[in-house]
């Protein structure tokens, strides 16, 4: 079963967008690990693409697919910001000590660890990238 | 997002409850900005803490750095076993002290 939504560039947006996610009764059937990854591998990518996609102060919309089955569950995010894969090498090294860590820098890392696939592509002007977790 | 920030006879007591997300980590930044300038020991405890995500690992980066320029002790404690998985997959368990329980958590901090 497949589920469509969309929401524009802002955090206010993607709040609307978390609230209505967590009122769907497919959501509420996902098991807790299954809602934690969710909810974690969307904030990082969607806080991303809100905070570094953009030059332009106009509104973008961004268009996420839920296919939902049995035993897995796959998502899609396509946008129009500028061209990411966010599968390269952007994470933060995590063997650093403190003194050298950056504050920052681990979002597209855990997305990484925590997904079981992840595919992306450039497709008429927009990052399509599609997530098995 | 909660936290409540209290001072205990041999350390300052730290605690977050709910979510510590990209939404809530400003206000915990701005509810922390000065409060442990002069803090010496900082227990902190997560048993309440639901979900964290990179935003909310920047806190407690943040709160460790700030430790570290106070020559200070930091023990984190009772994370959920959803948050110890971030922990570890940002090998954030190799940075903080981090221990099961509340009594080993004081034992580690005096």
């Amino acid at each position: 079963m497949d589920y469509h939504y969309q929401l524009v560039n802002n955090l206010d947006s993607f709040k609307t967008f978390t609230l209505k996610l967590s009122e769907e009764s497919w959501y509420k059937s996902l098991d807790c690990g299954r809602r934690y990854t969710l909810d974690l591998v969307l904030e990082e990518l969607l806080s991303n693409t809100i905070k570094y996609g953009y030059d332009d102060a106009l509104p973008h919309t961004i268009a996420i697919t839920f296919a939902v089955g049995s035993d897995h569950l796959k998502l899609t995010v396509a946008d129009d910001g500028h061209e990411f894969d966010p599968r390269g090498d952007y994470g933060a090294d995590v063997t650093k000590p403190l003194q050298e860590r950056k504050v920052g820098g681990v979002g597209l890392l855990l997305v990484k660890s925590l997904s079981r696939g992840m595919d992306y592509r450039r497709e008429s002007g927009r990052n399509i990238l599609e997530i098995v977790i | 997002m909660e936290l409540s920030l209290r001072d205990g006879e041999n350390c300052r007591y730290l605690s977050f409850s709910g979510r510590l997300d990209a939404s809530t980590s400003p206000e915990a930044e701005q509810a922390l900005r000065g409060k442990l300038d002069d803090c010496r020991a900082l227990l902190v405890d997560l048993e309440g803490l639901s979900y964290i995500s990179s935003a909310g690992l920047r806190v407690l980066l943040v709160i460790a750095k700030r430790m570290q320029s106070n020559r200070g002790k930091l023990v984190l404690c009772r994370l959920r076993p959803d948050v110890k998985t971030i922990f570890e997959l940002s090998g954030l368990t190799s940075i903080f002290n981090i221990c099961d329980d509340l009594q080993s958590a004081e034992n580690a901090i005096c």
